[in-house]
């Protein structure tokens, strides 16, 4: 009876994920369409609702091929190792006791350990494709996630300072009357920049970068192992966006509506938000990524870590104004590196060319 | 014919000229000199401030004796004087020094001459072909060398590769083509402290990013450049050879294909050449709407340039962006000329056909609104932090490289040259205008960009005050004085030039009397800009090479011709 109950519970997750995924995929094309003057799918469906069925047909149609010089074992199972994890982070959800009859009191470690596997399958598929642009797409991305895990878990540990507790649905309850994200703004900017990256978003979509990599780790990749790597990375961003939810939004706190529509509005709140920022920037370069992850997220996390500590001993007033204070240092520092990027290289250079100047004209 | 007296002093006291004349009824001063004497001559030119290397080709000798005739094109910045010298090659000795170590540019010119005429060039660093497959026989420029009639099959490709000994399949992926520097001296370098060990990587010809068939190789330390080639060929399409086997009315039609993304330019330098070899003039009000073509045409290819710069960085919504609008504006050709890229629109005398009724206002009404179309568009990219990362302090152009390099148009203004074509030699209705060449002084990658952007600004202003003066010029739209079979006299050339928006895009025509013309040459402006790859590349790292080509705006199409 247990064991019934566990399957079902797993079939239960692995629709809503699935579900969920093709509705994210969804809204990703027609939000970029529509932010780029133009319309997105239209065709298949009512506004191109079926538009994901089609992809996931067409691929399925496809050759599966498998590069001459591959490591064959190696690539074969690569795209499960990824696809995996992104199913699995589900367990550590606060529903699955309903569904499955089991809670994890350590939810985010579960979490945080589970989802460190999907860069593993990314390095496999970049390792045994037998193609640079690959290997390169492989290895950037291993080094980007390890480097932005560092900051992700130091920005959730303030929230688990201010629970008492790594269980998703004790975090949750204790935001009932004030959501994290007032309480620790600094701690929620910086989980969504790494979320960012851990989910190669752009602007840290380096591993795929198609202007220098093809494709990245999947170029060789086609049909349905194409298509797991396609279908688990929107799979991370909608759980990237619900532990956001979860996290920094209140979860299902809200009023009037129902506690599940509150968590999807939010959630598809976030999925709005990463795509926007596609929509919007460009994307660093490899060095400038790992530069601004172990010398500016880490340190600032750390920064964040002691902020809470402050907060929990004194009271959540001071918190918040301390919170606002770092949040602000941190956005004016940014956005103060960008405008003044390669000033004195180019102020040196200028110096240099009016001489040359003179001299070709002389 | 003879040179006029201001020539004078260029050619006083220079050993060994033959004669000097003028070219055609232009009148482009002409200097004839024997190859002993050439090294001597190019020097002095240069000591008197002939340091504009305009153009470097060859034509077939038409006279008596067999050979090859060498042109140079020098130009004078100062007070613009340009000559042409010209350097007689016999047919049994086909050699000449080189000039690439006076203008490194001139290299992959000289390899050019080499590949289609196959004359050697003493002392320079790698000669070999640069268009053409490695193992192609023959040299296309030629007159002795024979067309296949109806083209020809793969059958007889594999024959004929056959009977060089070369099977098919031994080409290889790269079509038989190599680097000329060798990847592997490359490789001995590497950080002896960090032993690290140096690699060699293509870029292209088939990777996304790479601007059509671009093929760079690259050789890296970890991720740092430290050498790099620029190969091409790829789309080379014989347009040069084809132009010998068209007459003159068919022209435009080809040199369309030269350059696809910015058309009229070609066939405005083209129409300027014959003009100046008929002794005809087009109308005024010709020469306006060939300023407005001219100028839209110039925002059209910018906005090419613009939604790459995007991509290449990695912003995806920039290139929509450009591209709304540059449909826009290809609309408007449509209405005009019938052609969306390959207009066929300005010939000599004029223009084809004038503006049908409405097309005007319609334009207007998208020139009215362009600057705030263009904050639009820039407020994706200028101003952004993580563009600015990538584009700022990265790809320096040392003014000084801009000369020996033949560098010219928006890269070389990004470096602080003041050269604008339009202003300094006025064509088409350009005299009437007044025109702001924006200039950047840093050289760098984001210079470049914010040159271009400028100049499209400035290209809006330009369309919009010739859309205006248009309305109050009325005439024909081509000089009816055109005869109906262009026939130039024998052994005239004249040389057309416009400020394309790659650089100074030039033709040279060299007629024989026929309806035909025994010689025609593009100057790329494309080709030049391209090949400073190795300059411009310095000290970047891998991750900045697609960003840092692409602000050089690169047309395959215009550089391989």
């Amino acid at each position: 009876m247990r064991i019934l109950q566990i399957l079902f519970g797993i079939v239960v997750l692995i629709v809503i994920v699935l579900v969920n995924t093709i509705v994210v995929m969804w809204v990703e094309r027609k939000e970029l369409g529509h932010m780029q003057g133009r319309l997105g799918p239209m065709r298949t469906g009512w506004h191109g609702l079926m538009q994901p069925f089609a992809d996931a047909l067409k691929l399925l149609g496809k050759e599966d091929i498998i590069p001459a010089g591959a490591d064959r074992t190696i690539f074969l199972i690569a795209p499960l190792i990824a696809f995996t994890p992104a199913i699995l982070v589900y367990c550590a959800t606060p529903w699955v006791e309903q569904i499955a009859g089991f809670s994890f009191d350590s939810g985010i470690f579960l979490v945080f350990a589970v989802a460190a596997v999907f860069p593993v399958g990314v390095l496999m598929a970049g390792w045994s494709s037998h193609n640079k642009y690959s290997l390169i797409g492989g290895f950037r991305s291993a080094a980007q996630q390890i480097s932005y895990e560092v900051p992700m878990i130091l920005a959730v540990m303030g929230v688990v300072m201010l629970a008492g507790s790594m269980r998703l649905g004790t975090i949750v309850e204790s935001q009932a009357g004030l959501y994290n994200i007032i309480k620790q703004p600094f701690a929620a900017m910086l989980f969504f920049i790494t979320l960012l990256s851990e989910i190669n978003r752009t602007p840290f979509d380096l591993p795929e970068a198609e202007s220098e990599l093809v494709a990245g780790f999947n170029t060789e990749y086609s049909s349905m192992r194409f298509a797991l790597f396609f279908v688990a990375e929107y799979a991370n961003v909608f759980t990237m966006s619900l532990l956001a939810t979860l996290l920094f939004l209140g979860g299902w706190n809200g009023p009037l509506l129902p506690g599940i529509v509150w968590l999807l509005l939010k959630t598809y709140a976030v999925v709005f938000l990463i795509i926007w920022v596609r929509a919007t920037l460009p994307r660093v370069r490899v060095d400038q990524l790992m530069a601004f992850g172990w010398k500016g997220l880490l340190p600032a996390a750390l920064v964040n870590v002691l902020i809470t500590a402050v907060g929990v001993v004194t009271n959540t007033w001071v918190l918040v104004a301390l919170e606002f204070i770092a949040l602000s240092i941190f956005v004016w520092a940014v956005t103060r590196l960008g405008a003044t990027a390669g000033d004195k290289r180019r102020a040196d250079a200028t110096a240099r060319f009016a001489k040359s100047r003179e001299g070709a004209s002389a | 014919m003879t040179a006029p007296a201001t020539i004078a002093p260029v050619f006083e006291n220079l050993p060994g000229l033959v004669d000097v004349g003028v070219m055609g009824p232009g009148g482009m001063p002409l200097a004839h000199t024997t190859r002993d004497s050439f090294e001597t001559v190019v020097e002095m030119l240069r000591e008197r401030g002939f340091a504009h290397l305009e153009f470097l080709t060859a034509q077939e000798r038409s006279g008596e004796e067999p050979g090859v005739e060498m042109l140079y094109g020098f130009t004078r910045r100062a007070d613009l004087t340009r000559v042409v010298l010209a350097v007689p090659l016999a047919e049994d000795d086909l050699e000449i020094e080189t000039l690439s170590w006076l203008w490194p540019g001139a290299a992959v010119l000289e390899r050019e001459v080499f590949d289609l005429f196959g004359v050697a060039f003493e002392g320079h660093p790698a000669l070999k072909r640069i268009v053409l497959r490695d193992d192609f026989e023959g040299h296309p420029l030629r007159k002795s060398f024979e067309l296949v009639e109806g083209g020809v099959t793969a059958e007889q490709v594999a024959k004929a590769l056959e009977s060089h000994g070369v099977a098919p399949t031994s080409l290889g992926a790269d079509g038989g083509r190599q680097a000329y520097f060798d990847p592997f001296e490359h490789l001995a370098g590497g950080d002896p402290a960090l032993k690290s060990q140096r690699m060699v990587i293509n870029i292209g010809p088939q990777h996304p990013s790479t601007h059509g068939v671009l093929h760079v190789y690259l050789a890296i330390d970890g991720e740092q450049v430290v050498g790099a080639e620029p190969t091409q060929g790829y789309l080379h399409r014989c347009i040069e050879k084809l132009c010998e086997t068209r007459t003159y009315k068919a022209m435009p039609a080809m040199l369309d294909r030269c350059d696809y993304v910015s058309a009229f330019h070609a066939e405005l330098a083209y129409s300027l050449a014959m003009e100046e070899l008929l002794g005809i003039e087009s109308t005024p009000r010709a020469d306006y709407l060939r300023v407005l073509m001219g100028e839209l045409v110039r925002i059209t290819s910018h906005h090419t340039w613009f939604a790459a710069a995007g991509l290449d960085t990695g912003a995806l919504t920039p290139f929509l962006f450009a591209f709304i609008d540059r449909e826009l504006i290809l609309d408007f050709f449509e209405e005009v000329t019938g052609g969306r890229m390959m207009f066929n629109y300005i010939r000599p005398g004029g223009v084809k056909e004038d503006m049908p009724e409405g097309a005007a206002d319609k334009i207007r009404g998208f020139l009215d609104t362009f600057t705030h179309r263009m904050d639009e568009c820039e407020a994706l990219l200028t101003g952004n932090e993580i563009f600015r990362l990538r584009t700022r302090g990265i790809g320096f152009l040392d003014p000084a490289e801009v000369e020996p390099w033949c560098i010219t148009g928006p890269v070389a203004r990004a470096s602080g040259i003041d050269i604008d074509l339009r202003r300094d030699e006025p064509y088409a209705a350009y005299d009437r205008m007044k025109i702001n060449v924006p200039l950047a002084y840093s050289g760098d990658t984001y210079d470049r960009y914010t040159v271009r952007v400028a100049e499209m600004r400035e290209a809006g202003r330009l369309a919009l005050e010739a859309l205006n003066a248009l309305e109050g010029i009325e005439g024909p739209h081509i000089n009816p004085d055109v005869p109906r079979v262009i026939k130039p006299e024998a052994g005239t050339a004249a040389y057309g030039r416009v400020e394309s928006p790659r650089g100074e895009l030039g033709v040279l025509v060299i007629s024989d009397g026929t309806d035909k013309p025994w010689r025609l040459k593009v100057r790329s402006p494309a080709m030049s800009n391209l090949h400073c790859a190795p300059v411009i590349l310095q000290n970047t790292k891998v991750g900045d090479v697609v960003a840092v080509l692409g602000s050089v705006d690169i047309v395959m199409g215009e550089i391989d011709r």
